[in-house]
């Protein structure tokens, strides 16, 4: 089992690498003008997008020096970096061309899990209750993009507010953190020790009020992370329930929708922001389904309100998959 | 009866009950299919494995429909 000390050492200098990158990415965009609107607030501020670049970075360094102590071996390394690398090229074309719905998840889902499955760094026995391990040998190399792809849009799909995304990464990674910990997987309690630093040197400038937005690039590399940490570290299951809420809003989108579409293909907004500064549920059966238009339903609420529920939603979820760890020990 | 907020988080809880009782219908029933004493690496297990997926996906299909019908219904009658 791995120290403490050294867990919270890698913590440390990741919060402190990813603190320093997302103040240092927010002042590109600012003098690049890549800049966004916040839709839901009545001044409509500009806000420096691309923030996530930081979380690529700080995983790209941490993850060097995790090698080079010898935490992580070679094949786990080239794995994880090249399946980064490949999400953070598709986030960042998503965010300075604009790709269109159907091609971010397709490149993902062709691209992102080839590292993985030429490294050969999982095992096709998934861990579940009940079940001692469900052996695919032969289906699971097909499924790690398939893994990657729908988490790291999964992810993508659930940062319409200041901050919900961030701050719903950092409480999921505490929770695996810790269960990672009491299994003993060295591979994935190094990764999320690291995962987290980088997360919540982000989460510092974009919880609410945000001073930066994540981006394509943030979204869909912290997605990613995620499923890499599942197959990785043998957390498939673990992982599924505490991303519960991510799945479930992107699956009600994409049900709703009735396909992929990028943002400014759907012409009705699931949110209506009142001239009051509340938001409120839109009324139109055409409108996407998604977790904030659930909590929206039947009342209006701030947007500060919106994120707290949400919030709770993740907690939740967070609680359900420690009961489920508990139920496979 | 109105249905409020709260009604989303009990939705995600019976999710993951329901994924719980879909894994220990996998567990208990689908990992036992034995046919014909076909272990790994025998040509024939891709089929074997084949069946054990598709019954998964078919359970996992199953469950996000449930998803979808809770979540319009709650929109519904919380308005």
């Amino acid at each position: 089992m791995i120290r403490i000390t050294v867990l919270v050492s890698l913590f440390c200098i990741s919060l402190i690498l990813g603190l320093i990158l997302t103040k240092f990415f927010r002042e590109i965009a600012i003098k690049y003008g890549k800049m966004g609107v916040d839709i839901h607030k009545i001044e409509k501020p500009l806000i420096p997008e691309m923030g996530g670049t930081s979380v690529f970075f700080t995983l790209l360094v941490m993850n060097y020096l995790c090698l080079y102590f010898r935490f992580l071996t070679l094949e786990y390394f080239l794995g994880f970096t090249f399946t980064i690398i490949i999400v953070a090229i598709i986030g960042f074309i998503d965010d300075v061309y604009k790709l269109k719905g159907v091609y971010k998840p397709l490149l993902l889902g062709l691209l992102a899990g080839l590292p993985l499955i030429y490294f050969g760094t999982y095992n096709p026995s998934i861990k579940m209750p009940f079940i001692e391990g469900f052996f695919i040998p032969i289906i699971y190399p097909f499924l790690i993009p398939l893994v990657i792809a729908v988490t790291s849009n999964s992810f993508n799909m659930l940062d319409p507010f200041n901050g919900t995304m961030t701050t719903g990464t950092v409480i999921i990674s505490v929770t695996l953190l810790i269960i990672s910990y009491l299994m003993g997987n060295i591979i994935s309690t190094v990764y999320l020790a690291v995962f987290l630093g980088a997360v919540l040197g982000l989460y510092y400038y974009n919880r609410y009020p945000s001073k930066v937005f994540t981006g394509n690039i943030g979204s869909l590399t912290i997605g990613a992370t995620v499923g890499i940490i599942a197959i990785q570290g043998r957390m498939e299951f673990i992982v599924l329930v505490a991303i519960l809420p991510y799945i479930m809003n992107s699956f009600l989108i994409l049900s709703s929708i009735k396909g992929l579409k990028e943002k400014s293909e759907i012409k009705e907004r699931p949110t209506k922001l009142l001239d009051d500064g509340f938001l409120e549920a839109s009324t139109n059966p055409n409108a996407p389904l998604t977790v904030a238009r659930l909590f929206l339903s039947g009342e209006k609420l701030t947007e500060l309100q919106v994120i707290r529920r949400i919030t709770l939603l993740f907690v939740i979820s967070s609680l359900l998959a420690i009961f489920t760890f508990v139920m496979m020990r | 009866m109105k249905l409020n907020f709260y009604t989303v988080y009990l939705i995600l809880v019976v999710q993951w009950f329901l994924c719980l009782v879909g894994i220990w219908f996998l567990g208990n029933i689908v990992a036992d299919i034995k046919v014909g004493g076909i272990v790994y690496p025998s040509p024939y297990y891709f089929l074997f494995e084949s069946v054990k997926f598709s019954i998964s996906i078919v359970l996992a299909l199953f469950w996000l429909y449930i998803w979808r019908e809770m979540a319009k219904r709650y929109l519904s009658r919380s308005k």
